[in-house]
Parts: C-alpha cells; sequence; structure tokens
C-alpha cells in the first residue's frame, strides 16, 4: 500500500538520527579545523567560561532615606497621658540608628476643652502631662516638633467601654482532646450606632508574661489558643482576624443595633494546662479592650509584623504597619480595659 | 471566466532613479519590443508590467536619435498599439488597454475569491497582501489565508507576500474564484541569513499585525534557540526581557493580561525555563499575529495584547524533514502529504538539551546545587481540504518545562555557625486538542467554527531550612510553601465574514469558553517528601463560564482611511454571580502621503481572570483565579496614537503615545503577602482553607499606564540598523495598599531599550549584535527601622516598590551562515550571549544572618557569558532538489 508519494527512498530522506549527528560532527569538525587555532582555542576556553558565582550579596543605597520622627502614646483613663518621641535609622547605614529624642517640643490639644499644653521630657523620649488624665470620646490632637524633621501631628480619642455581661466556662472534648470552651457576652455602652472595635485575650495571671500591664504585648498568648471562636452561635471569626495572642473585632452594630444590645462569643481553647484536675495552677483572665479604630489597625499590624518576621524569606513583601501619625510613624490611640476571671 | 496574467520584467531591486531614463540604440537599428524593455530593466533596473494579450513584443522598434529615453519609447507604444501606460508606480511601468466608453459604463466590477497558497506545498498564506499599480492596499488574506474582493476590471492587481514572487492579475469576465499560488523566491536562490531587524516586520500594523515568519525563522536567540517571543520582545511597547522573565509585558500590562491562542484556541504560557525558548517551533509556525493596539473586536477575555500563533497545514505535495541541534535543544519536524493534494500533516517536536550540560558544569562552578533545567514541546496538525469549499483542520499539542535549583549560605562568628539553604522548583505543562473548520458559503461569506480543549498546570514550590549550629545544640527551621493552579478549559468560536464592495468586511460572531479553576496554596513547618498533588489532594475546581458575541466593520474610505470599528458584549457566569462589559473597538490608520502615515485606536476590554503573582521580591509563584462574587472583572481603556515616516533620512521611524487606565485589578494584601514564617503547627496550613478563601486576602484597586515609544529600522548596503526605545510608567494605587497612595507596578520598566545591528558579509555569512536594556523592576524593601511602644525593632518599607533591581542589560553577539547544498539546506548559527558577563538579577531577597547579626541582600542571578552553536539540516526530496550548476 503506499500512501501519496510515500516509499523507502522518502522514507530514507527522513532523518535519521545516526546521520544527522554524523553530519553535525562533519561540519562542526570542518569549520573548527578550518579556523585559526587561537580562535579555536579561544572557542573552547568560552565554552567553559561560567563565572564561579550566580548569586552575590549586593549593597542597598537608600539614596533618598530621611530618617522620621515616630511617636507612640497608647492612652487610657486609668493612666497619665505618656508619648514617646524617637527616630526612624537606616538598616544600610549603621551610623544611622534609632535614637530616642528627648528635646522635642510636644504639643498636647485637647478638642473638649480646647486647651493645649506642652509635655515634659521625663528622658528616654517619654513626655508627660503630669496631672492630665484622659478622657472618654474626647478627641486628642498632638504635635511634635524637631529640628531637622518633618513636624508631625496625630489624633486620636479613646471610645467608650463595654461591658462584659456575662462568663461561663465548660470542659469539652476537642478532636485533640480536652478543651476549656468559654462563652461570653459584650454589652456596649455606646449609644451611637458608630462601628465598636474590640481586641480580647485570655492569658494566665500566674505567669510573668500574664502580669505584662501592657495589654498589648504580644508574649502572653497561651498555646494553641483560639480554636473555633464563633459569634452568635453560627459565625466563625475569619482567621485573619485570629491571630497569635489576641483576637481582634469589629462590631459594625448593623444599623439597628442599639445600647444595651449584646454580643456572644465561644471560645475553645486547648491547652493541658486547662484540664479540669490542673486548674489549680491556672488562673485564666479574659481581658477585653474596647481600642480606637487606629490602634485596631496598628495592634493587628504589628502582631501580624510579629508572626511574620521575615527572617530569610525570598518570598516576603515588607509587612505595612499602620500608622496615623502624619509625617512620620507610630501611634496615637485610646483604650479601655475589662478583665473577668474565668 | 478569463484572466490575464501578466509578465513582469524585473532583474534586481528596485532603486529610486530619473522618471525620464534612456538607453542607446544605434540609429536605423530594428530592435524588438521586448528588447527594449529587456535594455531599460538592465541598465535603469525598471520593471514593465504587461499582459501578453496586450503588447505585442515581436513588434519592431526604430529609434530615430542614439539615445532612446523612455517618455518617446511609451509614446511610439500607445500609438502604434493603441494601448495606454501609467508610470505612477515608478519605476514599475503599468501597459494595459483602456475599454471604450460604452464598457465602463457597463458593469466594471466583478469578484474575486479564494485562497492565497504557496505553490509548491499549497500552505495557505496568511496575511497576503492585494495591492493595485497605484500601492493602494486592496485587502490582506485572513487568517485562513482567505481573500474576498469586489475589483475593477481590467485593472491589475498584484499579489505580494514576503519571501515570494509577486504574482499580477488583470481580472476580467464574471465573477469567480480565483485560488492564487505563489512561489517562494528561496525556490532558486541561496537562502541568505537575514539579521533580526525586524524591518517591514509588522505589516499594516494596527490593521492586521502579521509577522515575517522567515525573519522569525532566522532569529537566532538564547543558546542559539530560534525563538519568535525574542523578535516578539523587540518590538517598541513590549519589554525587551528580563533574568528569567518568561511572560509579556506589553505596555505596562501584566502577563496575565495578553490573549495567548494557538490555533484559535487560548492557552495560559507560551515561554519555556526564564525565558530560555518558548514553545513557538520555528517549522511549526504559519503565522503569528501580534496587536498591541488596535485589537479587532473578535478578539477578547484579556485587557492587553493578542498572540494568535497559526501552525502550518503541512506540505500537500512532498515530504519535508528538518532538524537541528542547539546548546538549548534538539528538535525534528516532519511534514508532507497523506493524500496528495488534499490531506497533509505536519509533526513537531522538540527536546531540551540544556539541562546535560548546564547542570554538571552548574553544580561545579556556581553556588547552585542540583541545578535543573528541562522543556519539551510536541505538537501534531492534520489538514484535509475536504472539498474545494471546505477544509478542517485537527491539531494537538502537548509541552511543559521544569526549572529548580537549590542554593545555600553559611556563616560563622567563633563557634556559632548558621546554614540557611533553600529548594525552589517551577514546572508547568500544556495539552490541548483542537478542531477548525471552514467553509465559503459564496463568494461572499466564509464561516469559521474552532472546537478546542486544554488544560494547564502550573506549581511552584519552595523549601527552606535554617540551621543554627553551636556547640550545645543545633536549632533547626523549616518552612514549605506551595502554590499551584490547574485549569481546564472548552471552547467554542463560530464566526461568520461577509465581503462586501471593495476592501470592506463585515464579521460576527458567538465565542463560549467553560473554565474549572484550581488554584491553591500551602505553607507548612515541616518539608515533606511527597509530591504536590499528593499534598493538595482532589480539589474541587471553581467552575465560570464566558461569553461573547461581536460585530466588526472593516473598511476603506475616501481620504485613504482604513478602520477597524466593532463592539463587543462579553459576559461571565460563576457561582451566584454574573458580570457583563461592552468592549468598543475602534482602530483608524490613514496613509495621508506615501510617505506618512498615521495610526489611532482605542480598545475597551475586559477580563474575567487574574494572576496573582508574589508581590515580594523573591522567586516567583503565580496563582490563576477567576472573578467572583467579591472580585470584579478586570477592565481597561487603552488609548494609542502614532505616526510613521518612510524614507525621511532613514528608512522607516515610528513615534508612538498610548495611555491605559485599569480598573478590578488585585493584589495580595499588605499582611498577607506570600510570607515565609516559622511556625509551630507541623502538619500544612492551608493558605486557602477552602477554594474561595482566597478572596479575603486580596485588595482591589486600580492602575495606569502611559508612555512614548519610538521605532527606527534603516537598511544602508550591506548594513542594517533596528532600534526600538519605550520611555512609560506603569503605576497601581489601592485603598488599602501603601497608604493609599500611588506605587509602581512591579513590572513598572520607566526605560526600555533594544537595539540590533547587523551586516551581511556575504550571501552565506553574516553578523549581528543586539542590545538589550531595560530598568530594573520595582520591589518592596524594609530598610526603615524604629521602636514600638513596647520597645521592639521593627522594620518598614519606604513604600511599596519603591525599590528598585538594578538594570538588566546584555550584549549578544551572533554569527550565521547558510547554504543551499544540493540535498538540502545547511544553517549554523554561533552566539555568545551576555558578552560583557553582566549578572542581572533574577531575584533578591533579604535574609538576617542571627551569628552576624545583621541584616543582608542576596541577589541571585541566572545567565552569566553563554556561548551557543545551533547546526540546522533541512532535507529536500530528491525530486525537489536543484542542480546549483543550472
Amino acid at each position: 500500500m503506499s500512501i501519496g508519494n510515500l516509499n523507502h527512498r522518502n522514507i530514507g530522506s527522513i532523518l535519521t538520527i545516526n546521520i544527522f549527528f554524523k553530519f553535525c560532527l562533519h561540519a562542526v569538525k570542518t569549520l573548527f579545523l578550518n579556523v585559526n587555532l587561537h580562535v579555536k582555542y579561544t572557542v573552547v576556553i568560552l565554552s567553559l567560561a561560567l563565572i564561579s558565582a550566580c548569586s552575590k550579596d549586593i549593597d542597598v543605597e537608600l539614596t533618598d532615606f530621611e530618617s522620621r520622627l515616630v511617636v507612640n502614646s497608647m492612652f487610657t483613663p486609668d493612666s497619665i497621658f505618656t508619648i514617646n518621641v524617637s527616630k526612624t535609622g537606616n538598616l544600610a547605614d549603621p551610623s544611622d540608628n534609632v535614637e530616642f529624642i528627648d528635646y522635642a517640643k510636644v504639643l498636647l490639644y485637647s478638642d473638649s476643652s480646647g486647651e493645649s499644653r506642652i509635655l515634659t521630657s521625663i528622658g528616654d523620649g517619654n513626655y508627660i502631662a503630669s496631672t492630665l488624665y484622659p478622657e472618654v470620646n474626647v478627641l486628642y490632637s498632638v504635635e511634635v516638633e524637631v529640628a531637622g524633621f518633618k513636624t508631625v501631628t496625630a489624633h486620636g480619642k479613646i471610645p467608650n467601654p463595654v461591658v462584659i455581661s456575662s462568663v461561663d466556662t465548660a470542659m469539652i472534648f476537642e478532636s485533640r482532646g480536652e478543651a476549656l470552651q468559654v462563652d461570653f457576652d459584650i454589652e456596649s455602652t455606646n449609644e451611637s450606632d458608630d462601628t465598636e472595635y474590640y481586641i480580647w485575650d485570655i492569658f494566665d495571671a500566674n505567669t510573668v508574661k500574664g502580669n505584662n500591664p501592657n495589654p498589648f504585648a504580644q508574649d502572653a498568648w497561651i498555646e494553641n489558643a483560639w480554636l473555633n471562636t464563633t459569634f452568635s452561635d453560627t459565625d466563625f471569626i475569619s482567621d485573619s482576624d485570629q491571630l497569635q495572642s489576641k483576637i481582634y473585632y469589629q462590631n459594625d452594630k448593623g444599623g439597628d443595633v442599639i445600647q444595651g444590645s449584646v454580643l456572644s462569643f465561644e471560645q475553645d481553647i486547648f491547652n493541658s494546662s486547662a484540664d479540669s484536675s490542673d486548674q489549680d495552677s491556672v488562673r485564666l483572665m479574659l481581658r477585653l479592650l474596647t481600642v480606637s479604630p487606629e490602634l485596631y489597625e496598628y495592634s493587628k499590624s504589628i502582631e501580624l509584623y510579629n508572626i511574620n518576621r521575615n527572617i530569610g524569606s525570598n518570598q516576603s513583601t515588607p509587612l505595612e504597619i499602620y500608622s496615623n501619625v502624619e509625617n512620620g510613624l507610630g501611634i496615637f490611640g485610646g483604650y479601655n480595659q475589662t478583665l473577668k476571671e474565668l | 471566466m478569463s484572466l490575464t496574467i501578466l509578465t513582469t520584467i524585473s532583474l534586481a531591486p528596485l532603486i529610486g532613479q530619473t522618471s525620464n531614463p534612456s538607453v542607446t540604440i544605434k540609429k536605423a537599428t530594428t530592435i524588438s519590443v521586448d528588447d527594449v524593455f529587456k535594455l531599460f530593466a538592465n541598465e535603469h533596473q525598471l520593471v514593465f508590467s504587461y499582459s501578453p494579450d496586450v503588447v505585442m513584443v515581436y513588434e519592431t522598434f526604430s529609434p530615430t536619435r542614439k539615445k532612446t529615453d523612455l517618455t518617446s519609447f511609451l509614446e511610439w507604444l500607445s500609438v502604434t498599439q493603441e494601448i495606454s501606460y501609467t508610470t505612477a508606480s515608478y519605476p514599475r511601468i503599468l501597459i494595459y488597454r483602456e475599454q471604450d466608453d460604452e464598457t465602463i459604463f457597463q458593469n466594471n466590477r466583478i469578484r474575486r475569491y479564494g485562497y492565497v497558497q504557496d505553490k509548491l506545498s499549497k500552505e495557505k498564506l496568511i496575511g497576503a497582501i492585494i495591492y493595485d499599480e497605484n500601492d493602494k492596499i486592496l485587502g490582506i488574506t485572513d487568517r485562513g489565508g482567505f481573500y474576498s474582493l469586489s475589483l475593477e476590471k481590467d485593472k491589475a492587481i498584484f499579489f505580494s507576500y514576503v519571501g515570494y514572487e509577486t504574482k499580477i492579475i488583470i481580472p476580467n469576465g464574471e465573477n469567480d474564484r480565483l485560488d492564487i499560488f505563489l512561489k517562494t523566491k528561496n525556490e532558486l536562490e541561496t537562502v541568505v541569513v537575514t539579521t533580526s531587524s525586524p524591518k517591514e516586520i509588522i505589516i499594516a500594523e494596527g490593521d492586521q499585525g502579521i509577522m515575517d515568519i522567515e525573519q522569525i525563522q532566522n532569529t537566532v536567540g538564547f543558546l542559539g534557540e530560534i525563538n519568535a517571543m525574542q523578535l516578539i520582545r523587540k518590538q517598541s511597547g513590549i519589554q525587551s526581557g528580563a533574568e528569567g522573565q518568561t511572560g509579556l509585558y506589553i505596555r505596562g500590562g501584566s502577563p496575565d493580561q495578553n490573549l495567548l491562542l494557538y490555533n484559535g484556541i487560548p492557552i495560559y504560557e507560551m515561554s519555556h525555563v526564564a525565558g530560555v525558548s518558548s514553545i513557538l517551533q520555528a517549522d511549526d509556525l504559519q503565522s503569528i499575529e501580534l496587536y498591541k493596539n488596535g485589537i479587532p473586536a473578535s478578539y477578547g477575555g484579556r485587557l492587553s495584547s493578542v498572540l494568535n500563533i497559526q501552525s502550518k497545514n503541512g506540505n500537500k505535495t512532498h515530504y519535508e524533514a528538518n532538524a537541528g541541534l542547539s546548546l538549548s535543544a534538539i528538535h525534528a519536524h516532519i511534514d508532507g502529504p497523506l493524500v496528495k493534494d488534499k490531506v497533509s500533516y505536519n509533526i513537531n517536536a522538540r527536546q531540551s538539551t540544556v539541562g546535560l550540560y548546564l547542570e554538571p558544569l552548574a553544580n561545579l562552578s556556581l553556588d547552585y546545587d542540583d541545578l535543573g533545567v528541562s522543556y519539551y514541546d510536541f505538537s501534531t496538525h492534520v489538514h484535509v481540504d475536504l472539498t474545494a469549499n471546505d477544509q478542517i483542520s485537527i491539531f494537538g499539542y502537548t509541552g511543559g518545562d521544569r526549572i529548580s535549583f537549590d542554593t545555600a549560605i553559611a556563616s560563622q562568628n567563633g563557634d556559632d555557625q548558621f546554614l540557611f539553604t533553600d529548594r525552589n522548583n517551577i514546572t508547568w505543562n500544556t495539552n490541548l486538542v483542537g478542531v477548525s473548520y471552514e467553509r465559503i458559503l459564496s463568494d461572499k461569506i466564509l464561516a469559521q467554527l474552532d472546537l478546542g480543549s486544554s488544560s494547564y498546570a502550573i506549581s511552584s514550590r519552595g523549601s527552606y531550612t535554617s540551621d543554627l549550629i553551636n556547640s550545645s545544640q543545633i536549632k533547626r527551621s523549616e518552612l514549605e510553601i506551595i502554590s499551584s493552579t490547574e485549569i481546564e478549559d472548552q471552547n467554542i468560536s463560530l464566526m461568520f465574514d461577509y465581503f462586501f464592495q471593495g476592501f470592506d468586511k463585515v464579521s460576527i460572531g458567538y465565542q463560549y469558553q467553560s473554565h474549572g479553576y484550581r488554584p491553591a496554596l500551602l505553607q507548612s513547618s515541616l518539608i515533606r517528601d511527597d509530591e504536590i498533588r499528593q499534598i493538595l489532594g482532589e480539589q474541587d475546581p471553581i467552575s465560570t463560564k464566558d461569553q461573547a458575541i461581536f460585530v466588526e466593520y472593516k473598511g476603506r474610505s475616501f481620504a485613504k482611511l482604513n478602520w477597524n470599528i466593532g463592539l463587543r458584549k462579553s459576559w461571565f457566569s460563576g457561582d451566584n454571580v454574573s458580570y457583563r462589559n461592552w468592549e468598543p473597538r475602534i482602530s483608524l490608520k490613514s496613509d495621508v502621503t506615501t510617505k506618512v502615515t498615521l495610526r489611532a485606536s482605542y480598545n475597551g476590554t475586559a477580563q474575567y481572570v487574574h494572576m496573582l503573582t508574589n508581590p515580594g521580591s523573591g522567586f516567583p509563584a503565580d496563582l490563576w483565579v477567576p472573578s467572583t462574587d467579591k472580585i470584579p472583572a478586570q477592565t481597561a481603556s487603552h488609548y494609542s496614537f502614532n505616526i510613521e515616516l518612510k524614507e525621511a533620512l532613514l528608512d522607516k521611524i515610528t513615534l508612538g503615545y498610548f495611555y491605559k487606565d485599569y480598573e478590578g485589578l488585585i493584589e495580595y494584601t499588605g499582611e498577607n503577602d506570600i510570607f515565609y514564617s516559622i511556625l509551630n503547627e507541623n502538619d500544612p496550613i492551608i493558605f486557602f482553607e477552602n477554594k474561595t478563601d482566597w478572596q479575603s486576602r486580596i485588595e482591589l484597586g486600580s492602575g495606569t499606564a502611559r508612555g512614548f515609544e519610538l521605532s527606527i529600522d534603516h537598511a544602508w548596503q550591506r548594513w542594517n540598523f533596528n532600534w526600538n526605545m519605550t520611555l512609560s510608567s506603569s503605576r497601581r494605587i489601592f485603598e488599602n495598599l501603601n497608604n493609599g497612595e500611588e506605587f509602581p507596578y512591579r513590572y513598572d520598566r520607566p526605560v526600555d531599550h533594544f537595539m540590533s545591528l547587523g551586516y551581511n558579509i556575504n550571501n552565506d555569512w553574516s553578523v549581528r549584535a543586539d542590545f538589550s536594556y531595560g530598568s530594573g523592576a520595582a520591589y518592596s524593601l524594609a530598610l526603615e527601622q524604629f521602636l514600638t511602644p513596647e520597645g521592639d525593632t521593627i522594620l518598614v518599607s519606604d513604600g511599596r516598590n519603591r525599590q528598585r533591581l538594578p538594570a538588566f542589560h546584555h550584549l549578544d553577539v551572533y554569527v550565521s551562515y547558510s547554504k543551499l547544498r544540493p540535498k538540502g539546506t545547511l544553517s549554523l548559527q554561533l552566539g555568545v550571549y551576555n558578552v560583557y558577563n553582566r549578572l542581572n538579577p533574577f531575584y533578591v531577597y533579604q535574609y538576617n544572618d542571627p551569628v552576624r547579626e545583621q541584616i543582608r541582600l542576596r541577589q541571585v542571578s541566572l545567565f552569566p557569558l553563554l556561548p551557543s552553536i545551533n547546526v540546522n539540516w533541512k532535507f529536500k526530496p530528491q525530486k525537489y532538489r536543484v542542480d546549483l550548476n543550472d
């Protein structure tokens, strides 16, 4: 049978590996033998001239790096106003480090009274208003001037507190074993329908870390906590809000929710130390913070940063740390704290 | 039907001369008209086009003076033989016979339609130009090689295709089919290896961007491989490449915004292993259509561009085989008839060889361990001429690649040692089958139906280990990140073309695509030995459907204005969501003079798929995801304007400006970028808990891109030069990223150059030097540190994508040789890539060396100075071999 012109001669015309390679060798040999010897060796050397390294450390210059002021203040009605001022450093320049600044002019302004005052430096970058306790729902503004830096400003206020109206605990069995289930209700005291921002955690008050006076410290977390946190029995808190040490929640209040409404949360803590047989060594506390929106965003971004601290990734982008300080970095925001022992 | 085929006398390339030249003929000599034609042709490179039925070439001419000028001779001829002539296309002289008034007022237009084909192989020639004696373009054959034109009777028209002899016809009689068969010039001439200078490479850009296949087949790319993508990247507005860059970045767009078609079937990847090669095998290519603006309404689904590859049907008269060996791959091709003049096939195969020598050399001399590079392609195509009016193609393609490499960093301080290793692996593969059916319904109507099914899978895997070793302990941390996308598509496309008077054509059509997406992103603090498929397990696909209808009107009016105006309506449906978009398209072209062409276009486009890219500086990890109820379509408005100047100091200068506006762009959120962390969990932590969880980890935003383009082509004697430059800006703005401020797109490239200088030493040898330059990619780097209220030191960047990688540039030199032998053609290319051995960055990353207590930045490069050699032999069956002594 033949198909068209197919016959043994045409097949013989089709490439065969042996013939092809013989031809290539012949062509290359002819080419090279006809070439000047010097050129021939040059070509051979070039063929092997791969460099010794294809990766290297490089210097990075921030040619337009400009150090910025950092203003940090997380204020609460229980403490006098304290503002910390420092400057940023350039990682690429060992001579340009972070430093506290004790010679700044720090001006604090209260929106309700119209009063402004210059704060006093007490060293290590701290400035205080010795008799001034911040009030709830009052908008405060700060302005910091330092020669050689852009003047920075920030605004913030302490939101209304919420009430933990009830707390129940029970031991349950999870797939991993025994767990402590905590049910608690939050009651808003805010008359308006503004969004409220909650940050809470559960810590062991019998530990050194648990007694850290800074409620935003992130080392008091309990291992393997935050399993299956639900809101109103049905909705799960998303992973992006259940971080390593705290849980973050925005109460949008749905428009119809008013003062006195209750939000119910259920949380399971899997912790061998929470075993019912070992309860005497543990003193669990539920800590609920109502925070300003700026402080909410800042705290969350800091915790994410610490979780994902870059230690060698080639897959990473630097995480953006939230700041409400104009022309600078840092956080100026207020909060209320509520504690309940479990 | 009767037709007249003109004889053309032409002995040399035409160069502009005086318009009334003369020749010396002895007085009182009698010489035939034919001999006079030859004298003028020899001495002044004139071309006389005439029908043998019109001119009596054996009539004798007796000059009255020693020197006979052209005008006098033509006047004599017109009187003695009652013919007319025109020198409008000087140095081409057209001689014809006028019709009397009665004939003129009769129906003086007739229709001719059919296919333009290669005379020997019967391959359809896509993009063949049809023009009249005034060089006015009447039409261009479509993607099937089809034309249908309403023509004036007895007016010569010319069929031209690069690399083929021009054919001239003078239509008369009745409407009828006329298939045109063109003879390739290369049948009798030695193949002159041209340079890669893309002179005239785009024919009527904006109308129909057909690329010169001959130039593509002579474009030697990286490591000696023929690589069409190299030529595509040399166009202005298209980034001229970067280390390891695989996609096309066109006018500020991202790689997912390019519609890549293989015989009309959309595919997702065209490049192999970090841009070393592409799936475009030179012997498989019939045509490449490229639109970076002025996209017709018949194309849709992507925002930035269209790249449509048509593979060859195969030679219908005889077998041809081709094989080649280069430092990057070995390839083989065979095509020929299964049934002569009716059924043909075309088979291509390629397997990379670069890994055979690169891997052991790299392991010996580079910082890499276990460098692995490989790719393969296999394509088949069967074409059947069912009847004179029906043809069908069945085709398939399978291909894929893999690149992997391990690196390690070590440092020591006293007894403390730090060792950080990472292992990287990227693979992809594509499989597709398709059927394309075309039918001539009448002399004015052509129908096309395309069906296809394809699958695409891409995965990347990075495994990281850090060991802190001292005398008392070894502290080890591990992390593995896997990203994977699988896509399965089914496609249907139906289109009708209606050709009406003159140049004009209306196309209408319907397109349907169904998709199944399986995106996945996982991380684990325990490195596992399992394959990615085993780790991911079974995933339910995200199913979506795209549909579109379109109407397109291509025409020409007075004032030399060409247009392509169209409207496309597309809609998308997914899980409880649907989107619809109107996509207006307009493209205008005006030959203001023979030397000045203006083009302007507007594209409204929509795209229902997104590619999430690793926004950091690290190893690429792409994820394809569809639009959802939370993620609308990407849309773009693209304005483009350019002016083309011919023969104004240089052969061709093109200046252009473009502006693009994007909506519906997505980026990973700042805190949920692909990150690397050491966690306490040992089980795989699924980044996307379910198939739609990824939606909560991205931001929606918009962007703009704008720029100026300059392109220069010039040939002088044996030299040829090409320069393409683009100055552009591509920005993004997202409310929740970078504090809501605008930032550069990662692949923003403010400056992009490509220059090529070639010299033809003789008919066999040529040399070429190519220089590419591009601004470094933008990335974010955290180098500013500050203190938190808790006293911790935090690193922040001074903004998203504010840093730049070092610029990408390299110089490549090639020497080419090609010789027609009795039994075939031998081609040899020798080259050196990156002559001055620049280490261009593939990516950079930051790492913390705990022993040195130092944050360090490390750059990874891929390709240093690399020589290449490519040997190619093209067989010709005995029947078609040429005796070079004739």
